[in-house]
């Protein structure tokens, strides 16, 4: 019993003197909720932010109608914000960056189509942005097969048509059954079109139309780069209290050098857990992300993600000489493993290899967790392999750590 | 003059001379510029990689043979790039069980959809009646990218059946309007009609081309993304020093040095004045290798005006030392300082667009954005960088800058006289 009461106090007085400081608090509170706002923001979206809508500026300047019907086709594409502006205003919105991507539909547009010919548009995407300018380059490539598959159809009437040699004496003029061929088609299309396709988000999650845009990714994202922060830089204070001795003072007392170490790590633990616990209530109730849905494999992952992040810290207390080194290590691995792991952006966007080279640090399989919880509305069972990796990260890191390091 | 410039290079030789400040003043911008880039598309200097090589899981249930062309063509060589598709193959042919497990896999974040062929596509698509059959796509809620893409590549090829079944279902409604002339002969219409669908003449696929170009003022363009991260991150670095730096003043008061140094025959003017210098020689050496640095190891561009980079190193260094200064100036104490900076270099990042791409920040956070030192500084390196631009386009960017440096430096000296009159 003496024992748990040494390691409670080495504990309470760790979190006193490490954490007290109400300048702690600024780093390990208000930083991430800033940074959670803005990167957010602008995850969630452009302009206004209300939801990945892109801009697109389309330009007209087909002499014919199929040009318009093209633009009502991709107006109804929900993914897109369209502006109809003239060439030289569209251009100019690319060059300044304000939209993804000018659509330009040539002024031989119809008549190209019409004569059976392969028009073409120019698509310009915006090089700040290239990779919402090939998902909107994808959803005008959608558009317009729907538009050469009216045409496509129209042309297959007519050849049907001409096997039964229907425009041979001349009383029925091609062009003309060829124009009423698109009408029917395109009606057909849009009225009751065979092959539809439904696209739907894999969530369990009762609203799945509320899932926020970008603080879905940026609540558990900074979450986790702050916790690594915020307890790292805490593991390392060990350091500071070789360096000035205290760690001595504490040898001399009749008690274990674990019971120390257990003490002050506890204190880590319980600190980054306090940390993740108001990050979350404020990434519930100010940013609308779902981390309620499912408490017991939230806490299961956060009592895993503490564990790993704090034994990660006395890895690098047990292999740095002194404090600037550990310092130094510090820095670089936080923000390093933070990114690796997909806390700065979605992991989707990155090269597969980067993605197998993430599987490696232990950022990957909590943003996956936490992922599990917030978007995929999964509970407890489909969160424990990612708990079972932090545990393990845990293990080896603790292990390494506590072997390495050197009381004095 | 002596005076000042030996402390000067005392305090950088000092900060060089620190195995683990070089990993901070370094190697950590390094280190980070080299993830972002690689995660945004590598470091090839042609155009970044897009999205590529998406995971997907092919369910097909469809009874018939036409079921495996639309998986064919998702696994064609033209979409090999942008895909990385896998059948659900299953040993029990229980078509559920493929597409419970299916799912399962994109809720464990290993594929970012399912398609799902649904069981009487062959039959839709040959019958010449019916209502609606879907192709279904269930998406990983956890991306933003990829499950867009997925569904225009399935419309896509949906859209290509959907011409042949449509152009059939025309092609009868309107040659039976013309039964009287043609009579009997309809007869003969299925025949006809399977026959014109098959001819590949009548497939016509995607007529209309995309012919995608950069505009003119993007054509010079550096598309590595690292021009973008890897001035990004040495900015935010040359802010953890110079204000770490700008901080040695306190210590050596705490430490009584200062002191030291104030009793001896040199006046306080010139103890600051070598003590900025020296925070002032240290950035501009940090950003100088860092240009070089990273030019030598990521094969990176910086511009083709030397002049412009090394004008925009010594304004961006006066202004983060000068607001490094007035940090110090102001502070209660060292730890004070300490935070104030730290929080400062971290806020200015984000505002500045040192983590993403600035023009994705919306209007109000834009006016933010350009408060930063971090803001301009980036502005100013990739209009030099990326957009390839002269002398002439950054001296806005190094007049605002200054500008900065002189409010703050002014502020500085203003205070920092009476700071240390005890």
């Amino acid at each position: 019993m003496t024992m748990f009461y040494r390691i409670y106090h080495i504990a309470i007085e760790y979190l006193r003197t490490t954490y007290s400081s109400r300048m702690v608090l600024i780093f390990a509170l208000a930083m991430p909720l800033v940074f959670t706002f803005v990167l957010g923001t602008v995850i969630g979206g452009y302009g206004d932010g209300e939801s990945t809508r892109w801009p697109v500026a389309v330009v007209n300047e087909d002499a014919g109608e199929l040009g318009d019907m093209l633009i009502a086709r991709l107006d109804a594409n929900p993914q897109l914000a369209l502006a109809r502006l003239d060439r030289e205003a569209a251009l100019a919105q690319v060059e300044q960056e304000n939209v993804v991507s000018a659509i330009v539909i040539p002024a031989d547009f119809s008549s190209t189509l019409t004569a059976g010919g392969n028009p073409t548009i120019a698509l310009f995407p915006n090089a700040v942005d290239l990779r919402s300018a090939q998902a909107v380059e994808q959803s005008v490539c959608a558009a317009t097969s729907a538009m050469s598959g009216v045409i496509n159809a129209a042309e297959t009437a007519v050849a049907v048509a001409q096997q039964f040699d229907l425009f041979a004496d001349g009383a029925i003029d091609p062009a003309a059954y060829f124009a009423d061929a698109v009408v029917r088609a395109q009606t057909l299309w849009s009225d009751s079109p065979p092959l539809v396709v439904h696209s739907q988000a894999l969530t369990r999650l009762d609203n799945p139309d509320q899932l926020p845009g970008g603080f879905q990714q940026s609540s558990p994202g900074m979450l986790v780069t702050f916790a690594l922060v915020f307890m790292l830089n805490g593991a390392i204070v060990l350091i500071i209290e070789r360096e000035q001795g205290t760690l001595r003072r504490l040898l001399v007392m009749p008690m274990r050098k674990s019971a120390i170490l257990t003490g002050k790590l506890l204190a880590v633990f319980v600190a980054g857990l306090a940390q993740a616990a108001v990050l979350i209530l404020v990434g519930q109730f100010a940013f609308g992300v779902n981390w309620g849905q499912a408490p017991g494999a939230l806490a299961l992952l956060l009592l895993a993600f503490s564990f790993s992040l704090t034994s990660l810290g006395m890895l690098i207390a047990g292999i740095a000489r002194t404090y600037a080194q550990a310092n130094a290590l510090a820095n670089i691995l936080m923000y390093s493993i933070a990114a690796l792991g997909g806390a700065w952006w979605p992991i989707e966007i990155t090269p597969a290899w980067m993605q197998r080279v993430a599987q490696f640090t232990p950022t990957y399989w909590a943003m996956q967790g936490f992922n599990d919880i917030v978007t995929r509305g999964l509970g407890v069972q489909a969160i424990l392999p990612e708990a079972i990796m932090l545990l393990v990260f845990g293990v080896v890191y603790l292990s390494v750590g506590v072997w390495r390091f050197r009381y004095e | 003059m002596n005076k000042i410039w030996s402390i000067a290079t005392k305090d950088t030789l000092i900060r060089f001379r620190d195995r683990n400040g070089i990993l901070l003043m370094l190697v950590a911008p390094l280190a980070l510029a080299a993830i972002m880039g690689a995660a945004f598309g590598g470091f090839g200097g042609d155009a970044p990689a897009p999205i590529a090589d998406i995971p997907i899981v092919i369910v097909n249930q469809d009874r018939g043979d036409l079921g495996q062309t639309l998986a064919d063509i998702l696994e064609s060589a033209d979409l090999a790039e942008l895909l990385e598709p896998v059948e659900a193959k299953s040993s029990t042919n229980d078509l559920v069980s493929d597409l419970a497990g299916a799912k399962q896999q994109v809720e464990r974040g290993e594929m970012r959809a399912v398609v799902v062929i649904p069981p009487d596509f062959s039959d839709a698509v040959r019958s010449q009646q019916g209502d609606a059959t879907a192709i279904d796509i269930f998406t990983d809620p956890a991306s933003t990218f990829s499950p867009i893409i997925v569904e225009a590549v399935v419309s896509e090829i949906a859209n290509s059946f959907n011409a042949g079944i449509v152009g059939g279902r025309v092609g009868v409604m309107q040659l039976l309007e013309h039964q009287n002339t043609l009579g009997p002969r309809l007869a003969t219409l299925p025949t006809v009609l399977a026959g014109t669908l098959s001819d590949p003449a009548n497939q016509g696929g995607n007529r209309i081309d995309l012919k995608t170009t950069l505009v003119d003022a993007q054509t010079d363009r550096n598309m590595n993304p690292l021009a973008y991260f890897a001035p990004s991150m040495a900015i935010l670095f040359l802010m953890f020093t110079l204000f770490d730096a700008s901080r040695s003043i306190l210590e050596e008061e705490r430490e009584g040095t200062l002191q030291r140094m104030m009793s001896s025959p040199t006046r306080f003017a010139e103890i600051l004045a070598g003590k900025n210098g020296g925070v002032m020689l240290t950035g501009v050496l940090q950003l100088g290798i860092l240009v070089v640095v990273s030019s030598l190891l990521f094969g990176l561009s910086w511009g083709g005006s030397p002049l412009g980079v090394a004008l925009m190193i010594v304004a961006v260094v006066a202004a983060a030392s000068s607001l490094g200064a007035f940090i110090v100036a102001f502070a209660k104490d060292a730890r004070q300082a300490a935070v104030i900076g730290s929080a400062l270099a971290l806020i200015f990042a984000i505002l500045g667009g040192n983590f993403f791409m600035a023009s994705a920040l919306p209007g109000w956070l834009q006016v933010l954005s350009k408060l930063t030192i971090n803001r301009w500084a980036l502005d100013g390196f990739t209009d030099l960088s990326l957009r390839g631009g002269g002398l002439n386009d950054v001296l806005l960017e190094i007049g605002v800058l200054l500008g900065m440096s002189a409010i703050f430096f002014a502020l500085a000296v203003w205070r920092l006289p009476r700071r240390f009159v005890r």
